[in-house]
């Protein structure tokens, strides 16, 4: 069954109806089940929140994440639980709003700007969009250039996340502090991978993590700026690309530029040898050190991925046919629900979502202008092509006390994780094998590494039990691999159009009078979607949703929490700091930022 | 990036400065700035951590996506810096100003909260600054003017550090705000800039603003706005003469380590360095002006 809360099934031919095509308001109906589980969560807080020992308490600013958010937790010390979390964010990003009414192509460069890690991802999500409202399709080479630009920025997004904004909560300067006992037994254990890595100890490696100072950090930073010269080479800047459009690409496809990326490319891959040792070492010295490191920040696999990187022999740019083409994408698409495999067809994955701003500083919006998508496949009043960016500001209702700057989008009603995790965990289950060096197996993927300054490699990355803070991680460096295969796997087939003489790198891009489109793009943290509307060759609406968005979500219409409150509430506590006063909840900010939001 | 430094005078200045806090801030924006600041290399950022350039101080950073410190840790370091504890400070700005509501939720931009509870809003925070930091640098066209924030369709009311700090501000060391625009302007072109900006405060050299407060040798470099290379571009024949002329260091120098660099390599130049890009200049760059 692909939807289980949504009014939609489907018939013989596949095609998706309303389950109930009288109902008035399909749409507008009341989760039971999630009432209750949102009454039942209320009443153990409140019954638990005179105890003594219960503290409630702000981290804010909660830094070294991609968004600008704060965190409200109640926990109980004693019993080692946490009672209740909130993420807030203090931002507002009004790039959405301002795409409108404007020129369609001005969108890419406007839409860029919502967030720098992952501008080109923007920048690409917003050029599919226009294409598939345009129904142009770029040359082979341009898309294949984009590919290798999109490739750059999220291997530069995974190194970050993993050696500035979250790598650095399991630094020797915390680990000392937050968990002296583990910190001890890591000087003590050797580490397996040793012989690769040359840290000897756990504890060296540790020390390695100190932001921009220990050895690994210090060479993070040097295998970032590689990953930036390659989004750079494609894009002419990076963050905020000044190449991409609706269309093509600015950029000349040279043998030149491709032989540049992968001089670049050769070196991460032996790169990613390395980051994966160290990471396997780390991750499973945690665990046996502290077997509650497996409840840290663990939720069930609820996974969403529209994948990325289109092949460009079946990428059409239409919506009609983004089933065929989603399947081919060298990270192909699909949606998990509490462990169950629901669908990777994108269709499903556009018609399944919609985004809720009860709790937000926005309002609702009260009209419907589309009952369907294209295909007549049928979507809610609360999907992002009929939902509209309303201000609170313009409206006399006071906020809500919870209100946030982030909206909830939900996928049939369910919070959904994505990111690293997700991407791998989805395509080894729905076995999407389109790039041929990554390999899904029963019990995950084997990435095919070849031979650089160190020997070739295959790396055995396994699927979890379920999704945890270090699976997180742990997958984000298996993410530098795999998308480092597929950079090398399209510069391949961009040395094969030029020698057939396919250098072309753009066509012309026109506008329909009235259309619709989306982009479904990936960054390191996860899924972007760019929803938009055209009415007299303008854009008349434009819907981004990010990860933040995703993970960091307010509560929905049902009061039911995101990704990571969900993640915080059932997380263990564990570390070991003396009083009060000097618990920073640093277990806790590991979950946080395991999602890199 | 430990907060534990020496203590010196701030007044020492006429000393060999050894030791500088450089705090960063951010308002509205997209983090974009920070990015490409972590892109420079030769020097790069650590370099100026370990005190590796000569003449130039070592450098602690206080940044929000950097540092080691959340919550009130991070706001305690806030506090010794803005109190003159953690030595001489350097201000740096990413993103615009949001005008400050006074309560939780207005345009949204709060840095912590005091000891009520009650927000501490980015322009406190900035006015804290004004007068201990030794110099303050807007980086990105939406902490020098506004930039993208600032433009059409945009709810927000916002300032840039400049027009919060007022026309004739001088800095602690007698500079007027540094501005180094463009969104985002090339990391290498703030290192360079603040390595500069060292040298000026050790008395060594100088350091030589333009009227707009630029780093004047970056921004001399004249160029202007152009749609991409793209098959059936106008910029194929384009009579460049008549287009408004643009200062940028972009396409002379590339974006990092010369690779790159917008028009230079057949993407546009949406003319990002001036205030009113997204306005004004954006649609001299569209691929396409007779369709879209
Ligand atoms: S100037 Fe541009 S890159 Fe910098 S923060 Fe603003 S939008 Fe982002
Ligand atoms: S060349 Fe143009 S688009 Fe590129 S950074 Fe400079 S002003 Fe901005």
């Amino acid at each position: 069954m692909v939807f289980q809360t949504l009014p939609v099934e489907f018939d013989g031919f596949g095609r998706a109806r309303l389950r109930d095509e009288e109902a008035e308001q399909p749409y507008f109906f009341i989760d039971q089940r999630r009432r209750q589980q949102v009454a039942q969560f209320e009443r153990s807080r409140i019954e638990s929140i005179s105890r003594p020992g219960v503290e409630r308490m702000r981290v804010e600013p909660l830094n070294r994440t991609n968004g600008r958010l704060g965190l409200d937790l109640t926990v109980d010390l004693q019993n080692a639980r946490v009672l209740s979390a909130r993420m807030e964010s203090v931002e507002f990003s009004p790039f959405e709003l301002m795409t409108e009414n404007r020129r369609a192509s001005d969108a890419v460069p406007i839409s860029s700007r919502t967030r720098g890690g992952a501008s080109g991802a923007h920048a690409i999500s917003s050029s599919l969009a226009l294409e598939m409202a345009g129904g142009i399709v770029p040359p082979p080479l341009a898309i294949i250039a984009r590919n290798l630009g999109a490739c750059g920025e999220l291997i530069a997004d995974c190194v970050r996340h993993l050696f500035l904004l979250a790598g650095p909560d399991y630094a020797e300067p915390v680990m000392r502090k937050s968990n002296p006992s583990i910190w001890r037994r890591a000087e003590s254990t050797r580490s397996a991978n040793a012989s690769l890595h040359g840290f000897g100890t756990i504890a060296e490696l540790m020390r390695g993590l100190a932001p921009m100072a220990g050895d690994l950090s210090l060479e993070a930073l040097q295998i970032y700026r590689l990953a930036c010269e390659i989004s750079t080479l494609v894009y002419g800047k990076s963050p905020h690309p000044s190449t991409i459009f609706p269309g093509g690409n600015g950029v000349e496809g040279s043998r030149e530029l491709f032989t540049l990326i992968l001089g670049r490319i050769n070196t991460i891959l032996d790169y990613g040898k390395l980051v994966v040792a160290v990471w396997d070492d780390l991750i499973d010295f945690l665990y046996e050190a502290e077997p509650k490191f497996e409840r840290l920040g663990a939720l069930p696999a609820n996974l969403i991925s529209s994948g990325l990187w289109d092949d460009p022999e079946f990428y059409t740019a239409t919506y009609s046919t983004c089933n065929d083409w989603g399947a081919r994408r060298l990270s192909g698409p699909g949606i998990i629900v509490n462990g169950e495999k629901r669908s990777s067809r994108l269709t499903d994955l556009n018609i399944g979502l919609e985004e809720f701003v009860d709790h937000t500083h926005f309002v609702p919006w009260d009209r419907q202008r589309f009952t369907a998508d294209p295909l007549d496949n049928p979507i809610s009043p609360y999907h992002p092509w009929n939902k509209e960016t309303l201000l609170e500001a313009k409206s006399a209702q006071p906020p809500a006390a919870d209100a946030t700057w982030l909206t909830a989008p939900r996928w049939d009603r369910e919070t959904m994780e994505c990111g690293s995790l997700a991407r791998l965990w989805i395509n080894s289950v729905f076995r999407h094998q389109n790039c041929e060096f990554i390999l899904p197996v029963r019990q995950g993927l084997e990435i095919n590494l070849p031979k650089g300054n160190h020997p070739a490699k295959r790396l055995n990355w396994y699927r979890p039990d379920r999704p945890n803070a270090l699976e997180r991680l742990r997958a984000t460096a298996y993410q530098i691999s795999y998308a480092g295969m597929v950079a090398y796997a399209n510069l391949l087939t961009a040395f094969d159009c030029l020698r057939r003489g396919e250098s072309g790198m753009s066509n012309r891009f026109i506008l329909p009078d009235r259309s619709r489109g989306i982009g479904f793009w990936e960054n390191g943290s996860g899924m972007i979607t760019h929803h938009l509307v055209v009415r007299n060759h303008l854009i008349t609406n434009y819907q981004i949703n990010g990860p933040v968005e995703w993970l960091a979500s307010s509560l929905d219409y049902a009061g039911w929490p995101g990704v990571i409150e969900q993640a915080l509430v059932n997380s263990p506590l564990f570390e070991e700091t003396g009083s009060i006063e000097d618990y920073r909840a640093i277990d806790l900010q590991r979950v946080v930022r395991s999602f890199a939001p | 990036m430990s907060s534990e430094v020496p203590s010196l005078q701030s007044d020492s200045l006429s000393n060999p400065l050894e030791h500088v806090t450089l705090v960063w801030l951010s308002g509205v924006g997209c983090n974009g700035c920070t990015l490409a600041m972590l892109e420079a290399s030769n020097p790069g950022i650590e370099d100026l951590f370990f005190g590796n350039i000569p003449d130039a101080p070592r450098v602690t950073l206080i940044h929000p996506e950097l540092s080691m410190e959340s919550g009130v840790d991070f706001l305690a370091m806030l506090d010794r810096a803005v109190d003159g504890r953690l030595g001489p400070v350097v201000l740096v700005l990413e993103g615009a100003i949001p005008e400050d509501r006074g309560d939780a939720s207005g345009a949204g931009y709060r840095i912590g909260r005091g000891k009520d509870g009650h927000p501490l809003s980015l322009s406190w925070w900035v006015e804290q600054f004004a007068s201990q930091a030794e110099a303050l640098i807007a980086i990105g066209t939406c902490a020098t003017a506004g930039g993208l924030p600032n433009a059409l369709g945009s709810p927000l009311q916002v300032r840039s550090l400049g027009d919060l700090l007022g026309p004739g501000f001088v800095s602690r060391a007698g500079l007027p705000v540094i501005n180094i625009p463009g969104c985002a302007p090339p990391g290498e072109a703030f290192i360079e800039t603040l390595t500069y900006l060292f040298l000026h405060l050790q008395q060594l050299v100088p350091l030589d603003l333009d009227d707009e407060g630029r780093p004047r040798w970056l921004y001399l470099h004249e160029t202007s706005p152009l749609p991409p290379r793209v098959e059936f571009s106008p910029a194929i024949g384009l009579d460049l003469s008549n287009r408004p002329v643009i200062h940028c260091p972009v396409p002379s120098t590339g974006w990092m380590r010369k690779l790159g660099g917008c028009a230079r390599v057949g993407g546009s130049c949406i003319g990002c360095t001036e205030p009113d890009f997204a306005d004004r200049l954006l649609a001299l760059a569209r691929p396409d002006p007779a369709v879209n």
